[in-house]
C-alpha cells in the first residue's frame, strides 16, 4: 500500500471521527493545536488506523502521535513489520 | 420551610414534535408515531411497529459541531437541553454565571452503544476496541455528554428506574432544590429505540402484535390490547426554585406540587400488590401537594398497552383516588407515541403542561370497549375540554417501580 493510500484513509477516518471537512485536514496537522481535538479523539483516530490496517501499535508508540504525518509514519512502520 | 419549585420551559424532542406545542398539538388531532420500524430490521421478530423519531438530525438543535463522542440517545438529550434553554430563557451568558444542574432518567441508556463496542473488541479484537464508544458505554453517558456539551456545571445525576426513570428524575430534581441545594436543574429522561432493546422486549412477548393475535397497535385500557408499542424520545424541564424564577422575571408554567413513589418487590406477579403499589405512590404524591383526591382534575395515564400493566393501573388509580374516579378525565398519551421508557414520563409532563395552558385534554386513541371492572371515566379518542388546576401523571413499571407527580396551575407571586 502506498504512503498516500495510507494517508487518504487516515484522513478519511479523522474526517468520520471528528466531522471535520476533509480538505480542512492537512498532512502536517497538530490533532492538539491545529484540528483543536481532545486526547480521547486523538486516541480513537489511533485505534481507527489500527483497525483500518490491522497493525498492532505499543502504547509507549500510541502516546507519540501528534499529527496528520506522525501517524502515517508509524501505521508504515508497523505495516512494515507486520509484512516481515 | 421548604422551598417551591416551578417549570420555567421544556425542551422537547419526540415522534410527534420538537416541542410541546407541536407535541400537543400531534396527540389532539390524533396523529400517532406507530409505524414500521426503519431504523433497523424487525425481519424474524413478532412485532414490526415502533415510534421512532423519523430523520432526527441533532444539528438541527446543536449546530454544526463533533457529534461522534454522542451516541444517539446523548444527541437525543443535548438536542433536548437546548430546547429546553431556549424555552426558559437560559442563554448561554446566564449558564456562565449560574450554575444549573442535570438529573436524567432513562432506562438503558447506552445499551447500543455497549452492544456495539462489544461486536467489535469480538469481531477484531480487544486491542481495536472504540476508546470513544468504551466512554459512553456507562448509564450515565448522556448526562456528562449533555453537561459537556452546554457547559453545566451544578449536580449531574442519573436515575434509572426502569420506565419511571423520567419522572423519578424530576421527582429527584424537585427534592434538590426544595432542600436549597440548587436553584436551576433540568429533569427529565430519555432513551432511545434500537435493535437491543426492541430485541428484548420482543422476546419477552410484551410488544403489541408479537403474540400475533389482535391489538394491531398499542390501545390502553382497551379490552383488545395485547402489548405495546416501543418508542423514542427525550424530554427535559427546567426546574426552577420559584422565587429565583419570578425574580428573574421567567414565565412560569406550573408549580411542581409534590410526589410519591413505591415499589412492588413481587414486581406484578400479584396482583393485590401491584395495585398497592400504584395505589401508595399515588397518595404519597397527593399528601406531598396537600391536595384531595376530588382536587385532581385530570390524569395522565402510564397505559400503554400493556394487558397487566394497564389493569394494574386502572384498579391503583381507583384505590390510590378513593374511588374517586368515575368522572376523572384520563388520557394515556403512549397510544400515539409508544412506551418512550425514560422519557415517557417528562413527555407526560410536557403535555399535561399544553393541557393547563390550553384547556384540552387529548383522548385516547382507538380506545373502543373498556374492561368491565375498570372503574375510570374512558371516554375513548375524543377530546376533552377541561379546566386544569391539577393534574395528576403516572409512571407504572414493568419491574415494579411506581412515581406520581402531581403538577399544579403556578400562582406563584
Amino acid at each position: 500500500m502506498s504512503t498516500e493510500e495510507i494517508r487518504a484513509t487516515i484522513k478519511k477516518s479523522i474526517a468520520n471521527i471528528t466531522n471535520i471537512n476533509l480538505e480542512e485536514i492537512t498532512d502536517s496537522a497538530s490533532y492538539k493545536d491545529d484540528l483543536q481535538l481532545d486526547s480521547l479523539t486523538i486516541l480513537e483516530i489511533a485505534v481507527d488506523a489500527e483497525y483500518q490496517f490491522q497493525v498492532t501499535i505499543p502504547d509507549d508508540v500510541l502516546s507519540e502521535i501528534r499529527t496528520v504525518d506522525d501517524t502515517v509514519r508509524i501505521v508504515q512502520q508497523h505495516l512494515v513489520l507486520a509484512v516481515a | 420551610m421548604r422551598n417551591r419549585v416551578v417549570i420555567t420551559g421544556a425542551g422537547v424532542v419526540s415522534s410527534l414534535g420538537d416541542s410541546s406545542v407541536s407535541l400537543q398539538s400531534s396527540l389532539c388531532s390524533g396523529r400517532s408515531a406507530i409505524r414500521p420500524v426503519e431504523l433497523f430490521s424487525t425481519a424474524g421478530l413478532g412485532c414490526p411497529l415502533g415510534g421512532e423519531i423519523s430523520l432526527f438530525d441533532a444539528e438541527k438543535y446543536l449546530g454544526r459541531r463533533n457529534l461522534r463522542p454522542l451516541d444517539r440517545t446523548s444527541r437525543l438529550v443535548s438536542s433536548a437541553a437546548q430546547l429546553a434553554f431556549e424555552d426558559s430563557g437560559w442563554s448561554e451568558v446566564m449558564r456562565s454565571n449560574e450554575e444549573v444542574g442535570l438529573v436524567l432518567g432513562t432506562m438503558f441508556c447506552s445499551v447500543h452503544t455497549i452492544s456495539e463496542f462489544d461486536r467489535r473488541a469480538v469481531e477484531a479484537g480487544p486491542a481495536y476496541a472504540s476508546p470513544m464508544d468504551f466512554s459512553n458505554t456507562v448509564i450515565n453517558a448522556a448526562a456528562g455528554q449533555t453537561a459537556i456539551v452546554h457547559n453545566l456545571r451544578g449536580i449531574n445525576s442519573t436515575i434509572s428506574t426502569g420506565t419511571t426513570s423520567g419522572l423519578q428524575a424530576i421527582a429527584y430534581a424537585t427534592d434538590v432544590i426544595r432542600s436549597g441545594r440548587a436553584k436551576a436543574v433540568l429533569a427529565g429522561g430519555a432513551d432511545e429505540m434500537c435493535f437491543e432493546s426492541f430485541f428484548g422486549f420482543d422476546r419477552a412477548g410484551l410488544l403489541c402484535r408479537s403474540d400475533h393475535r389482535a391489538g394491531d397497535f398499542p390501545i390502553p385500557f382497551d379490552k383488545r390490547r395485547n402489548g405495546f408499542a416501543l418508542g423514542e424520545g427525550a424530554a427535559l424541564l427546567m426546574l426552577e426554585e420559584a422565587s429565583f424564577a419570578h425574580e428573574r422575571g421567567a414565565r412560569l408554567l406550573a408549580e411542581i406540587a409534590g410526589h410519591g413513589c413505591s415499589y412492588d418487590c413481587l414486581q406484578g406477579d400479584d396482583d393485590g400488590a401491584a395495585v398497592a403499589a400504584i395505589a401508595l405512590s399515588i397518595q404519597r404524591a397527593l399528601n406531598d401537594s396537600f391536595t384531595l383526591p376530588h382536587e385532581i382534575d385530570c390524569l395522565s395515564a402510564s397505559a400503554n398497552g400493556s394487558r397487566l400493566g394497564d389493569r394494574h393501573e386502572a384498579h391503583g388509580v381507583f384505590t390510590g383516588l378513593n374511588g374517586q374516579t368515575h368522572k376523572l378525565p384520563i388520557t394515556a398519551i403512549k397510544s400515539m407515541l409508544g412506551e418512550t421508557l425514560g422519557a415517557s414520563g417528562p413527555l407526560q409532563v410536557a403535555a399535561m403542561l399544553e393541557t393547563m395552558r390550553d384547556g384540552v385534554l387529548p383522548g385516547i386513541q382507538c380506545l373502543q370497549e373498556v374492561d368491565d371492572d375498570f372503574a375510570l371515566d374512558l371516554a375513548g379518542p375524543d377530546n376533552k375540554e377541561i379546566d386544569v388546576q391539577a393534574g395528576l401523571i403516572n409512571s407504572v413499571g414493568i419491574d415494579g417501580h411506581c412515581c406520581s407527580l402531581v403538577l399544579a396551575r403556578c400562582d406563584v407571586n
